[in-house]
């Protein structure tokens, strides 16, 4: 299947979405996006991170070093108050768009 | 709140960088890590598990970069960098950036000095409380716009004004003797009424002012110290408060310190009250005119207010007393006019002047970094090509100039305050507030603001040049290197400073020219090799007539008997000292003149030498002898003549000036004739004065004074005025020796008479012309400046025009030219820059010299021999500027200069 380039807005959406979950370190969210869209958003995986460190600037998610699974120490990232607070106002904005443009592509 | 954490975030990525990179790296390579595990789980080998993991990943150096631009205060850093990278590239080019950080220092320096002396005159608000409401009050009449006013006329204003919180008057400054404490000092003081002090709102540092109690007829003998005083004399003692002191051999109490700042009306060592003088004879008559006022204004009140009811008070004692008060208003002026008054017009050049001269530095400047934008074409085309924003280019060329000029102001004001000393000093006192000048705030926000205004503008023409390069053709092996537009440009930035740089040289010219003038008056008196000096005779000690005589008979004999004494004259003034009166007259046989045209003579009390001592020539009849003295009183009825009118009947003969004798006996031989001191003396029996003599007319005040009053000189043997004399000795001896040969001598006639203010009359007269004098060394030196600054613009633009048209040149010399026409090529073209430049300037010089005609002594604002003879100077010192640059033309080798295109 082809790559979609996913906007830079909708990318943050779903990476809070994932966060949402509980909170996870990169590897994982890239595994967990790959998944969810059945590999159909495959991502060059290391375009993530700058999103991570964009969303983590605006404070949106927090980071912490804590244990991992594999016993090394692994960077997690959680998700805010703010975090949470962005995630319901793109999920309002990202029904609304798709709401408009389904009814355009049926219609038009 | 959603600030804090991408602000803390942000900081924490500034100061733990370091740490934050590994924590990055460490993140990724776990990645990396994963998924190489993940692989190899699938059954791929560790290398192609490696490579499908960093394929999958992408770009880590790319990522990595992205990842750290999310992190930072990108500004910041980009402003950071721009920075380091300015000074780099300034460090480079250590000359260049010695130069023109040498020549900021010195002009925004300049600039800032000048501004410390117009902010402390003419912005600074007064050292009073709210000051805008405290005024300066005077009188007027056709004879002084501000004159003084009598005790009688001040006391009828103050009972019947409304507009004023707080109205006072003081005197004249005086002097007091201070003994009882080492040596004799003679000290400065002022009378002022408790009100006075009230409305100028000046509490004292310690101890009080003085209350109504004190300030009254009778009340007690007090004293207020001035802080330099306290410091001075009596080592910042606290204890002095309550302590008595001997002024003039009474004892007075100190009852407080005034603080620092309290300079009124000038820098006097004593403040006392003025109350206890009130009685005196001389004090209470409506016609003697000793006081000027200061009040505040109610709040509320404005100026005019003040001034109508100024005037009905004016006219109401102009009805009531026609004799003293005809035509006398009371006029009012706010306070900071006394202390600035008439220097305003010259500050005010002055910035204006320094201004242009900074203006000229930043052309110069601007032109310096123009020509090496021009040799950096290449690096900035290349840092083009590599991805760099014009923006940022711009951005990094911008801050190289607010560095340098930021740089230059910080460097500038540890210069001003180094020198602003020496500027003061020069001016010897003369700076108007110059106690209050110094670096403020306000200087120092003078100082950035002038360097950021400046680092903009010349920081400006390189980053536009930048923006305008051309990657293509800037990067091009041949590439010269500059534009038409960057090279019209600095002959432009040419032209204006040479303009500019004409103005300043016109100003300075006029202003020179006018000093020579003023240095050449004929003063009326020859002022070189007479020292002078002043005493007051104590009143307690000398109260009567003959006292006084006995007095400066003695010293007369005792000073004309030094070796090298030529004459030696006193006097109640003299000319360049202190002031003298005025006194009223009529004409015997001549018509009454109306009350409107009531001629004044300005009188001086002589002595028979003085007309010798101070060498004032004798244009008919003859000067004073020992016989005019008083025995003509003999035998006369002096009966019944109070003692404040008895003075004045020993006066019989009087020596005028060539102008009293011109306007009142136009045709006729003035000696003999008869002038009445209408003013003086008791009703109907004035003094009746014979002329025996008539002299040529002296500069009393100054040497730049315009027509006044006619002037006369009365006997000083016929009555000895009030004790305060002048002294004159013209003598042979050198300034120093002569000083303590008179101080040893006026010792012997009287050991407890102190001499004070003892300078030479040439001393005076240069302190007189000091105003002027600084102006014309200020702008002379700007001028001066600008005109180097100006040359060695010129010499850039010629230099480098050289350099551009060396292909020309070389074609030329190819093709046949002699050496003469290459030279003739480059001052053709400086010429035309010069010409155009002086053209320029001569019509700005017709502008503004307009503005400095006051300044002026006798010459015209539009002097024709200064525009003639300076456009000249300055065309010749600018072709100066060609000679080198015309030599290297010369020098250019054809084969070379051809070849290089």
């Amino acid at each position: 299947m082809e790559k979609i380039d996913l906007l830079q807005g909708t990318l943050d959406m779903l990476v809070l979405r994932v966060l949402a979950r509980g909170e996870m370190h990169g590897t994982g969210i890239a595994d967990r996006l790959g998944r969810l869209s059945k590999q159909a958003l495959k991502l060059g995986e290391g375009s993530l991170y700058p999103a991570l460190y964009r969303m983590e600037a605006k404070g949106w998610i927090a980071a912490t070093w804590a244990q991992s699974d594999n016993n090394r120490k692994a960077k997690y990232y959680a998700l805010t108050k703010a975090g949470q607070k962005q995630l319901q106002s793109e999920q309002e904005n990202w029904g609304k768009l798709s709401a408009i443009i389904a009814e355009v592509m049926l219609n038009a | 709140m959603n600030w804090f954490r991408p602000l803390s975030y942000r900081l924490k990525a500034l100061f733990h960088r370091r740490d934050l990179e590994a924590e990055m790296a460490e993140e990724m390579r776990q990645h990396l890590e994963r998924r190489i595990e993940e692989f190899v789980a699938e059954g791929m080998t560790a290398e192609e598990a490696r490579q499908t993991a960093q394929r999958t990943f992408g770009g880590m150096a790319q990522v990595q970069e992205q990842c750290r631009d999310e992190r930072r205060f990108v500004w910041l850093e980009q402003a950071w960098q721009d920075v380091r990278f300015a000074m780099r590239s300034l460090r480079r080019n250590p000359g260049f950036t010695l130069v023109i950080l040498t020549v900021l220092t010195l002009v925004i320096g300049a600039n800032t000095a000048i501004f410390s002396v117009v902010n402390a005159a003419l912005f600074r608000p007064l050292p009073y409380r709210a000051p805008d409401r405290l005024f300066w009050l005077n009188s007027h009449d056709a004879n002084a716009p501000r004159g003084m006013i009598s005790l009688p006329d001040f006391s009828d204003w103050i009972a019947e004004q409304t507009v004023f919180e707080h109205i006072g008057f003081y005197t004249t400054i005086g002097n007091y003797a201070l003994t009882g404490r080492g040596d004799a000092a003679r000290l400065t003081s002022v009378q002022i009424s408790a009100e006075g002090l009230a409305a100028l709102g000046l509490p004292a540092l310690i101890g009080r002012v003085f209350n109504g109690e004190e300030d009254r007829p009778g009340g007690a003998p007090v004293v207020v110290l001035s802080h330099k005083l306290w410091l001075a004399q009596f080592g910042g003692d606290a204890t002095i408060v309550n302590q008595t002191i001997l002024l003039n051999g009474s004892a007075y109490t100190v009852i407080g310190v005034m603080p620092l700042q309290a300079i009124f009306p000038s820098e006097v060592d004593l403040w006392l009250p003025a109350g206890p003088s009130s009685k005196q004879p001389i004090w209470t008559q409506r016609k003697n005119r000793l006081l000027r006022g200061v009040g505040r204004l109610r709040e509320g009140v404005s100026i005019e207010q003040a001034r109508a009811e100024m005037d009905a008070i004016s006219s109401r004692l102009e009805r009531q007393y026609p004799e003293t008060n005809k035509d006398r208003r009371f006029v009012i002026d706010p306070l900071v006019d006394y202390f600035v008054g008439d220097s305003r017009r010259g500050l005010w050049t002055l910035l204006g002047a320094v201004t242009m001269v900074l203006l000229i530095a930043c052309a110069n400047v601007a032109n310096l970094l123009l020509a090496r934008a021009a040799t950096r074409q290449r690096e900035i085309a290349l840092r083009v090509a590599l991805g760099a924003g014009r923006g940022r280019i711009v951005r990094q060329l911008l801050t190289e100039g607010l560095l340098l000029s930021l740089a230059g102001s910080a460097l500038g004001v540890v210069l001003a305050n180094v020198c602003l000393p020496l500027v003061l000093a020069i001016n010897g006192g003369g700076t108007p507030r110059g106690a209050d000048v110094g670096l403020d705030f306000g200087v120092l926000l003078f100082s950035v603001g002038v360097a950021l205004v400046t680092g903009v503008l010349f920081g400006l023409v390189p980053a536009w040049h930048a923006s305008r390069t051309d990657v293509r053709t800037a990067l091009h092996p041949s590439a010269r290197g500059h534009t038409k537009g960057s090279a019209l440009l600095r002959r432009i930035l040419v032209v204006a400073e040479i303009a500019c740089t004409l103005v300043l040289l016109i100003g300075a010219g006029l202003l020179f020219r006018s000093f020579v003038r003023l240095n050449q008056v004929d003063l009326g008196f020859a002022p070189e090799g007479v020292l002078s000096f002043r005493l007051n005779l104590s009143p307690q000690k000398y109260s009567t007539d003959p006292q006084r005589v006995a007095f400066f008979t003695r010293l007369n004999e005792k000073l004309r008997a030094l070796p090298g004494a030529q004459a030696v004259g006193l006097g109640s003034q003299f000319p360049l000292g202190p002031s003298g009166w005025g006194a009223p007259f009529l004409i015997e046989g001549q018509p009454v003149p109306g009350p409107k045209e009531q001629p004044v003579m300005d009188v001086t009390l002589a002595s028979p030498d003085y007309f010798r001592a101070l060498g004032i020539s004798l244009v008919c009849g003859r000067f004073f002898s020992e016989r005019d003295n008083q025995d003509h009183l003999r035998g006369k009825d002096s009966s019944g003549v109070s003692p404040q009118d008895r003075w004045a009947l020993g006066f019989d003969v009087v020596i005028i000036d060539e102008q009293f004798a011109q306007r009142h006996w136009p045709n006729q031989d003035p000696i003999g004739q008869r002038v009445i001191a209408s003013g003086w003396g008791p009703a109907g029996r004035a003094p009746i004065l014979t002329v025996i003599g008539v002299v040529a007319r002296v500069k009393l005040r100054s040497p730049n004074e315009q027509e006044g009053n006619v002037q006369a000189y009365l006997p000083l043997l016929q009555s000895s005025g009030n004790g305060n004399y002048g002294v004159l000795v013209r003598a042979t001896l050198d300034a120093a020796t002569l000083t303590a040969a008179v101080r040893q001598q006026v010792q012997a006639v009287d050991p407890e008479q102190p001499i004070y203010d003892v300078r030479t009359l040439a001393t005076r007269r240069s302190s007189a012309m000091a105003p002027e004098r600084f102006n014309l060394i200020l702008l002379g030196l700007f001028a001066v400046v600008a005109l180097l600054l100006a040359v060695v613009g010129l010499y850039g633009v010629l230099s480098y025009g050289v350099t551009q048209r060396r292909f020309e040149i070389g074609v030329r010399l190819a093709l046949g030219a002699q050496r003469g026409d290459i030279i003739r090529l480059v001052v053709l073209q400086a010429v035309k820059l010069v010409g155009i430049g002086v053209g320029l300037g001569l019509v700005g010089a017709f502008a503004t010299t307009r503005a400095i005609a006051a300044l002026l002594y006798h010459t015209s604002p539009v002097d024709p021999w200064t525009f003639t003879l300076i456009p000249l100077l300055l065309g010749g010192v600018a072709l100066l500027a060609c000679w080198l640059p015309a030599r290297r033309a010369t020098k250019v080798d054809p084969l070379l200069a051809m070849r290089a295109e």
